[in-house]
Order: C-alpha cells, then sequence, then structure tokens
C-alpha cells in the first residue's frame, strides 16, 4: 500500500538545503531546481528522513488540528508523486528513526496544499557544473581573509 | 574591437594550449591579456613565449572574481571575451559570435556550443572515473562567453567573495533581461581533468543552493517574484 511506502533523497544527484524560509533543492542530473513553501518543506524534511507517507499525513493534519486527516492526503499525495517524477525521492527500504525531529514551529498559521516551484531557467549551467579549476589550493575560492 | 581576458591561476600544463587557441582565431582579437591571479608553478614562465602577442598581468592571489575584474578594467574593446586557462577555443569562434552580436544590435550577448574532452595526459585508470559526456552541447560557461562590454554597467562585475563568481554573475545577467543566444557554432572545448570534477558534490552544498537562494530572493525583491528566468527583457 502506497501510504506505508517510505523514501529517502535521491542522493547524490539531488542536493537540497533549508534556508528557513524555503528548502531549495537541486538534481545535478537534469539541472532543474526546486523551491518548497513551508508545508512542502516539512513533508520533505520527513519524507527525505524515510517517514512513511501515512505519518506524514497524520503528523502535518495533526500540526494543524485537522480532522480527519485523510481531508490532506491527496495533497500530500501528489506532492510524494511530484518528488518521484522529477527524481528527487527514491524508494527506500529503512524505516526513519529521525523523522520526529522535523521542525513544526515554522508552519503558517492557516494549512495550504504544499507546493513545489520547478526551474528550468539555468539547466545548461547547472549539467556543465561552473565550478572550474577546483583543486583544493586551486580556483575559484574566496581571497585568504 | 574584441579584447579577450584568459584568467589563470597554477596551470602551466594547459596555458600555452589556451593562450594558442585564440592566437589561432580567424578574426583575430584586438588585444588579448592573460590575467595570472598569483600562480606559484611555472605558468608565467610559459607565457613569456607569447610576449609581444599578450599582455601578461600578474597580481597577488585574490580568486577567479577579481582576476576577472582586472582584465575587464584594462580592456578597451566595446566585445569582451573570456577564457579559463584550462579551456579551448575553437579557430572560427570570435568570428561566428562577432558575426552574429553585429548582425542583430539588440543581442547583448552570445554563448555557443561546448565539446568536453578528457585531457589527454591523464592516465588510462583516472581517465574511466571522470565523468565526460563528448556531445555536443550549449554551454554559458565563462569560456564561450562574448559580450558587449555595455552589459557589465548593468549587470556589475564579479563577485569576488564567493568562490563560484561565474555562476553568480550568469544568474544576475538572466535576471537583468540580457538578451542572449547560443549559436549551433562549436565554439569551445572544455577540458575535463581531475581537479575540475573532483570536488563538484561537495562544493554544490554549500555554493550552488546558497546563490540558487540569493538569486530567488533577489527576484522576489524586485517585485517579479520568484518565476523561472526568460531570455531577453
Amino acid at each position: 500500500m502506497r501510504e506505508a511506502m517510505i523514501f529517502e533523497c535521491n542522493s547524490p544527484d539531488v542536493v537540497f538545503e533549508n534556508f528557513g524560509d524555503e528548502v531549495i533543492l537541486l538534481n545535478l542530473r537534469t539541472g532543474s531546481y526546486f523551491s518548497l513553501d513551508p508545508v512542502g518543506m516539512l513533508c520533505w524534511d520527513y519524507l527525505s528522513q524515510q517517514v512513511p507517507i501515512a505519518a506524514v499525513i497524520e503528523r502535518i493534519g495533526a500540526a494543524y488540528g485537522l480532522e480527519p486527516v485523510e481531508r490532506i492526503a491527496g495533497d500530500i499525495d501528489r506532492l510524494v508523486e511530484e518528488f518521484l517524477a522529477k527524481n528527487l525521492l527514491r524508494s527506500s527500504a529503512q524505516p526513519s528513526t529521525a523523522g520526529e525531529a522535523a521542525d513544526a514551529s515554522k508552519l503558517p498559521p492557516v494549512y495550504a496544499p504544499p507546493s513545489l516551484t520547478t526551474f528550468d531557467d539555468i539547466n545548461e549551467m547547472l549539467l556543465l557544473d561552473p565550478v572550474h579549476d577546483v583543486g583544493e589550493v586551486g580556483w575559484p575560492h574566496p581571497p585568504a581573509n | 574591437m574584441v579584447s579577450v581576458i584568459i584568467t589563470v591561476y597554477n596551470s602551466e600544463a594547459y596555458i600555452a594550449e589556451a593562450v594558442e587557441s585564440v592566437l589561432n582565431q580567424t578574426l583575430p582579437a584586438g588585444e588579448v591579456f592573460v590575467v595570472d591571479d598569483g600562480s606559484t608553478d611555472g605558468t608565467g614562465e610559459v607565457l613569456r613565449r607569447f610576449e609581444g602577442r599578450i599582455r601578461y598581468i600578474h597580481q597577488a592571489n585574490q580568486g577567479q572574481g577579481a582576476a576577472l575584474n582586472t582584465g575587464i578594467g584594462l580592456a578597451k574593446g566595446s566585445f569582451l571575451g573570456f577564457l579559463d586557462s584550462d579551456d579551448l577555443w575553437t579557430p572560427t569562434k570570435l568570428e561566428v559570435q562577432l558575426a552574429a552580436l553585429e548582425a542583430d544590435p539588440s543581442l547583448e550577448l552570445v554563448y555557443g556550443q561546448t565539446r568536453q574532452f578528457r585531457s589527454p595526459e591523464l592516465a588510462p585508470a583516472v581517465a574511466e572515473t571522470l565523468t565526460c559526456d563528448d556531445k555536443l552541447q550549449p554551454s554559458p560557461l565563462i569560456s564561450g562567453l562574448l559580450v558587449r562590454r555595455s552589459v557589465f554597467d548593468g549587470v556589475g562585475a564579479f563577485r569576488v567573495d564567493n568562490v563560484t563568481a561565474c555562476l553568480d554573475w550568469y544568474l544576475r545577467m538572466r535576471e537583468a533581461g540580457i538578451r542572449h543566444s547560443y549559436p549551433d557554432h562549436h565554439i569551445t572545448w572544455r577540458r575535463v581533468h581531475e581537479a575540475n570534477t573532483s570536488l563538484k558534490h561537495k562544493r554544490i552544498g554549500q555554493d550552488y543552493l546558497q546563490q540558487l537562494k540569493a538569486s530567488l530572493d533577489r527576484r522576489r525583491a524586485s517585485g517579479g517574484g520568484a518565476k523561472p528566468m526568460v531570455n531577453g527583457k
């Protein structure tokens, strides 16, 4: 059953960083990058830490006091579909031990479906790797101080 | 006139070939600067053989952004071309790009197609470990850039305080809506060697993502929202 499935970040092809107000993900295989809104960020935090979809729905629903939580199941499922379609997540066999630590404190007060924005505007640059000439002591690097 | 700026740091093995690829253009550049950002190897020695045909500038090591800015500050041309010391131009690179810019006054910047190659001195065992897609592909890397000098007035200089000055400049150029094109012509060879691939994944988390975040924030601050960028205003 889909709701029991466990996922993980599709690294090393995918790298991401949580900037507090958004998560930015980059797929190095395609050169696409992505921005997640706060609800999407929390979903990503949970899913990439191998929390099953059902538990993610439960936790987001609980954070908003939504009853029954099933009313947001379709939103989360659609987001997971997008993560999989863009190869940002992959199936995992390992259940999480760290999922409880995800930070729900930055959620907006009113629930809105999570949103993943895709940017395909600089694929050529990201695919070619502009970090050029980068030996440990080589270019590019900032001034010493 | 086209001014060419080659930037180099500790590239004694590759710099001569790079300079020759610029000097052998079917449409010669008006001036060629080689900005040596404090090399500690034999780069300066290698470049002596080009005396009279290039202007060699040696500066204290400050990073690639600073070296590029030094070259731009000295250049007199209304068109500026750039080359990394380990890459190569094809012989008709300037001719094709300049024709594109002269045919369309609204076009501000031209890139082209690149083909990657494994640096021939690599031991086979090492070469096999390097990813090298050798198909012709559109390249917005600095080595293929030919740009009207006026673009720098709007976009600004290269940043000198971060490690990926070229990605930062490219993002700002795109945010500014600079009209650019990628002619089908093969204009550069991009050398793949150990130094330019080994740290790829390690650096990306720190640099690429932060630069993408900065770009999205700038787009939001300018009132346009964090929308995908389009080519031209």
